[in-house]
């Protein structure tokens, strides 16, 4: 028996009528690791689906929001998040203020701790990018 | 809102545990309930015996947070720590409590 295909988009996927609210928790330099690349690619996926997106910058992941990252010959992950449309982007202001990121990206701000509390409380759905060091 | 913090990193090696702590009592603040479970080597912590040390502070300042609850997952207590000794307090859990207590809340690992 077949599976019913009238639930599936006609690309085959998986189809949602609804939407989610999807926070991503970032924890990782974009530098030093992959997880922000791999966190950029999730939140374009996403966001092109229709959910709706934001990543919070924690730790070392704020770098991920820094001006000086994103320009040409820097970092192109940075850059993917700088050009990264419909996403909100949030850094933890604490973090970079310890980590001397004082201009950020066009598409990011910095607010607090409450902030993430704030978006946990509304967000459908968590993503954890937090494991490496 | 109930939030689990699941701290898995050791308390001296990286910055996990300072922002899953931070991350905790901000969301405990906010009057939100937070468990906050050590886990893999997350249990390390409670080795750390030295009156003053890093990680054994931390976790006495969340002992004065009423909506927080630190647990210890069971199976990485025996496995990893089975000597340590377990502060009053710290509730052990075993992985299919967790388990229900990860899908009945929001969830951040560090």
């Amino acid at each position: 028996m077949g599976e019913d295909m009238s639930a599936r988009t006609p690309d085959g996927q998986l189809w949602r009528s609804d939407t989610l609210r999807c926070l991503i928790v970032l924890f990782s330099s974009p530098v030093q690791h992959r997880e922000a690349e791999n966190v950029l690619e999730k939140a374009a996926s996403l966001s092109v689906k229709g959910h709706t997106v934001t990543i919070f910058l924690l730790g070392d992941g704020v770098y991920s929001a820094s001006m000086p990252l994103s320009l040409p010959g820097a970092s192109d992950v940075v850059a993917g998040f700088a050009g990264l449309a419909g996403v909100n982007i949030t850094g933890c202001s604490t973090c970079a203020a310890m980590r001397g990121v004082s201009t950020v990206i066009k598409n990011a701000r910095m607010g607090g701790l409450e902030d993430l509390v704030e978006e946990i409380e509304t967000a459908d759905a968590v993503f954890n990018y937090t494991a490496e060091e | 809102m109930r939030v689990t913090v699941l701290l898995t990193r050791p308390p001296l090696s990286t910055a996990h545990i300072t922002e899953a702590v931070r991350v905790s009592f901000m969301t405990a603040a906010l009057n939100h309930e937070v468990d906050f479970v050590l886990i893999d080597d997350g249990v390390f912590i409670l080795l750390e015996q030295r009156e003053g040390g890093f990680g054994r502070e931390t976790l006495k300042r969340m002992d004065g947070a009423d909506s927080i609850r630190v647990r210890v997952h069971e199976g990485s207590f025996r496995r990893l720590v089975p000597e340590a000794p377990l502060p009053a307090g710290y509730a052990l859990i075993k992985s299919d409590e967790l388990s229900s207590m990860m899908i009945s809340s929001k969830v951040l690992v560090f």
